[in-house]
């Protein structure tokens, strides 16, 4: 019993980080088309320079509030200056977002090795929390993993409200079902796709930090996320909130059980899902299908 | 007083040239475009927008050149447009519409005005935009882009698909424009609604504007409907 709880609750955090991460390239998708395969590398910059800000001054709050906006200039500069260039031609705009991420990569590869770096969160969510303590059972989990939890469903709620109680939530979802025709209602769509880029940016930094701190940060990252991150918004339906929720629970929760239960087949189960999901459900589950 | 200028207007897709040397000055009264099928009449629509590129020549609208612009710009100056098939957003609820171009309570139409004029609409307000009629969604259309305030409005077939009822609604609503003095640019099928809309009429034929005329002529011209509109294919009735 004490093993499902834990394997279920190693589950669920894995899902907040998949979340926060895959929320922001669906966003990204949803709106523009962008298959970002450079999404990880902005969670790869925001993890490492993460690391940099805490180790040399110790501040982890610090770290969390800059270290996501490098994440936010790479991913602006990049939509700024190449993706503008290549805008609605699919497979350019999938091989500048690969060239970035290679080259981006290999600078971090180059400034940080190739060692396993973790970063140490501060004493008052860090150590362990007893969330049961029975005559039968006792369960302690990691107080930093309660806290990405925490942080992924505020930000969850936070997206929630942005989009669908802001004008600007309602431009975007608006965007999603017909740019052009957001353009002829007077509303400056490009404008619109900077600050989503600028947001799903934000969304795969503040995931990079936040997995540097509950996990461990090494080379390869970048591309492990940005697979997850596909899965996700595949099995959840791209452009949809609700949907990466979904899907970031599926995959954690499924990737976990694997692991726990039957580690041989545990890469082959989330697979299998994404497979089902293609075959039934080509959109997603909660996914609408791609009309216009 | 000349509101909007198409001159020399040419658009093509690939090779084929879909708009030949469009030329024609509307004023503030309404005015109907006719043709067939597949003459170039939402691509004129389209190319004044700014949502198809053009070739050469030059739309205005007063003295401001909207050619080269993007649509958001086009806007602003002035111009609003009714896209064929309405082009609802149905992620949104018809109030997240209307808040979306929300001019402010001292503009002309405010959405309290478009409340009045489509109680429809009110009573429809929490409803996603996707499960309203067909009727109903030409309604929030419209609404959407009366609340830009714009100077000029051009419509592309706002009566297709839908019931004579409301056809009946949608012109009497459309003639209130014109008494605010709204400028108006209606594609229509219908020659009937066509010209009880607008007493001038354009008649497009293979992307070229083949004839101006009144309405009365038009309507009166049998052979003329045959030989620009195609009998049988035009409800005259």
């Amino acid at each position: 019993m004490q093993q499902f709880l834990i394997v279920t609750l190693n589950g669920l955090t894995q899902a907040a980080l998949f979340f926060v991460v895959a929320s922001g390239f669906s966003l990204i998708f949803g709106l523009m088309r962008v298959v970002n395969m450079a999404h990880g590398t902005l969670y790869a910059v925001s993890a490492y320079i993460g690391w940099s800000i805490w180790d040399s001054t110790g501040n982890w709050w610090l770290a969390l509030i800059v270290a996501p906006l490098f994440a936010v200039v790479v991913g602006v500069l990049m939509q700024r200056f190449l993706l503008t260039r290549v805008q609605g031609d699919d497979l350019q705009e999938a091989l500048v977002t690969i060239a970035v991420s290679i080259l981006v990569g290999d600078l971090l590869l180059q400034r940080y090795g190739g060692s396993i770096r973790q970063v140490r969160p501060p004493e008052i969510i860090s150590g362990a929390t007893t969330l049961i303590e029975t005559e039968s059972l006792r369960l302690i989990y990691p107080t930093f993993r309660l806290f990405t939890l925490f942080a992924a469903i505020l930000i969850g709620a936070s997206l929630w409200y942005m989009l669908n109680r802001t004008k600007l939530g309602m431009v975007i979802r608006a965007g999603i079902d017909d740019r052009p025709m957001v353009e002829a209602m007077g509303i400056n769509i490009e404008r619109t796709f900077l600050l989503v880029f600028a947001l799903g940016s934000l969304l795969a930094g503040l995931g990079g930090f936040f997995g540097a701190s509950a996990l461990s940060l090494r080379p390869g990252d970048d591309g492990i996320y940005l697979l997850s991150s596909l899965i996700v918004v595949i099995v959840g339906g791209m452009g949809s909130l609700g949907g990466a929720a979904l899907g970031a629970v599926l995959i954690g929760l499924a990737g976990q059980y694997g692991l726990a239960y039957t580690p041989t087949y545990a890469s082959l189960i989330t697979f299998v899902i994404m497979v089902i999901v293609l075959a039934v459900r080509p959109q997603g589950i909660l996914g609408r299908s791609l009309g216009r | 007083m000349t509101a909007l200028s198409v001159q020399n207007l040419n658009v093509f897709y690939g090779s084929a040239h879909v708009l030949q040397d469009v030329s024609f000055e509307l004023g503030q009264e309404p005015v109907a475009l006719v043709g067939r099928n597949g003459m170039g009449k939402t691509t004129l629509c389209n190319a004044i927008m700014g949502l198809v590129p053009t070739r050469s020549g030059f739309v205005t609208l007063g003295d401001t050149v909207l050619t080269g612009k993007r649509p958001f710009e086009i806007v602003k100056h002035g111009l609003s447009y009714v896209p064929q098939g309405r082009r609802i957003f149905p992620s949104l609820t018809v109030h997240e519409h209307l808040r979306m171009v929300d001019p402010g309570a001292k503009a002309r139409w405010t959405i309290k005005r478009i409340y009045d004029l489509f109680p429809r609409l009110d009573e429809r307000r929490h409803s996603g935009a996707g499960k309203l009629s067909g009727g109903e969604q030409q309604m929030l259309a419209i609404s959407r882009a009366l609340l830009l305030n714009a100077d000029f409005v051009i419509m592309d077939e706002p009566s297709e698909g839908l019931a004579p009822v409301i056809v009946d609604q949608l012109v009497e609503t459309l003639k209130l424009l014109a008494q605010e003095e709204i400028g108006l640019l209606v594609i229509e099928q219908k020659l009937a609604v066509a010209a009880e809309l607008a007493d001038r009429m354009l008649v497009m034929v293979n992307g070229q504007i083949a004839l101006e005329t009144t309405s009365a002529e038009m309507l009166a011209d049998e052979a003329a409907q045959r030989r620009y509109l195609g009998v049988g294919t035009m409800e005259v009735a």
